[in-house]
């Protein structure tokens, strides 16, 4: 009785498919248009791997949020309640003689509230200037800045 | 002698000792405030390797004077928007700006941090032999926290502050945005 055949190198993968003279083509006019044909596989590579950055940021963001979560939940589950500045989390400090109250006694308090206010009509202008300040300082930061090396970035 | 007299040259006696109980007490926590910031960061540098190289290589390959234009900037900037936004008395506004501008500029502040400090120690502490990097972290925290004792000249202080926050902002910022590669660094 003839046995059936069975393959045994599985190593080697399936059997190619036959070639196509249309593949060729369509890449030869791709190719002439400037673009390159790409299978949907390998796009699908470039865009996780063009995306990961994101990817990554999104979870530090989450890591973030959850590390702050955690944070107020133990101050919470050690005072007993939600952390407010209405009522002081310390209220031994807040009794403490006036000398001990530092944001009452260093010469910065004063300083702070003498802080010139800035007039209602110049507001906007302003607020352009402060986004202008922000916004060339993080220019200038993407400039001149060194990047994180990929050494570095794997160990964040 | 009355009663009140007496009441009074008491106090007069005592609060000379007060006065000088509670400066000794200045001194005492202030130091340990800026030698346990200086260990906090020692610490920050081994749980985030990766951050902490990438802030020393902000502070080694970026000239100081871009670091402290890349910081002063947005730093102006944030107090100018806070102190518009503590005008505004609203308290959603308020909320978005401290957690959108605030919180990120705290935490470019720390980023400068983990360099700056150990950076002040090693120059400033060490002659021969180079120290542990627990040393040279809190030997900068030391050093920062006795510079501060300047805020009672509130004028220096305000342009130590100015220049400080922006160098520190710097290092943060062209390490966390920065897109040049950063120069090997020397055997």
């Amino acid at each position: 009785m003839q046995q059936p055949h069975l393959p045994t190198n599985f190593s080697a993968g399936p059997s190619p498919e036959p070639h196509d003279p249309l593949d060729d083509l369509v890449v030869r006019a791709l190719g002439l248009e400037g673009l390159y044909a790409c299978p949907p596989a390998l796009l699908a590579a470039i865009v996780v791997e063009q995306t990961r950055p994101a990817w990554s940021l999104g979870r530090r963001a989450l890591a973030l949020a959850a590390s702050v979560l955690l944070a107020v939940g133990s101050v919470a589950a050690l005072t007993g309640r939600l952390p407010s500045t209405d009522t002081p989390l310390l209220p031994a400090l807040s009794a403490a003689p006036g000398v001990l109250r530092l944001g009452e006694v260093l010469p910065t308090a004063d300083l702070l509230a003498q802080a010139p206010t800035i007039d209602a009509r110049l507001a906007p202008f302003a607020a352009g200037l402060a986004a202008v300040l922000l916004v060339g300082g993080v220019l200038l930061a993407r400039r001149w800045g060194v990047a994180i090396h990929e050494q570095a970035r794997e160990t964040l | 002698m009355s009663m009140q007299v007496l009441v009074a040259q008491a106090s007069l006696a005592q609060a000379p000792g007060e006065t000088l109980l509670a400066v000794l007490l200045y001194v005492v926590l202030g130091l340990l405030v800026a030698a346990g910031v200086g260990a906090a960061v020692a610490t920050l540098r081994v749980i985030l390797p990766g951050l902490a190289s990438a802030a020393d290589a902000a502070l080694r390959d970026t000239r100081g004077r871009r670091l402290f234009l890349v910081g002063v900037l947005p730093l102006l900037g944030v107090a100018l928007l806070t102190q518009l936004v503590a005008q505004a008395n609203q308290q959603t506004l308020g909320t978005l700006v401290g957690v959108l501008l605030l919180v990120p500029t705290g935490l470019l502040i720390v980023l400068g941090l983990l360099a700056a400090l150990p950076h002040l120690g090693e120059r400033l502490l060490e002659r021969e032999h180079p120290r542990s990097p627990l040393a040279r972290a809190v030997g900068g925290g030391v050093a920062l926290g006795l510079a501060s004792t300047t805020m009672w000249m509130p004028p220096f202080f305000a342009l130590l502050l100015l220049l400080l926050g922006g160098w520190l902002l710097g290092i943060g910022l062209a390490a966390a945005l920065g897109r040049r590669a950063p120069a090997a660094p020397a055997a």
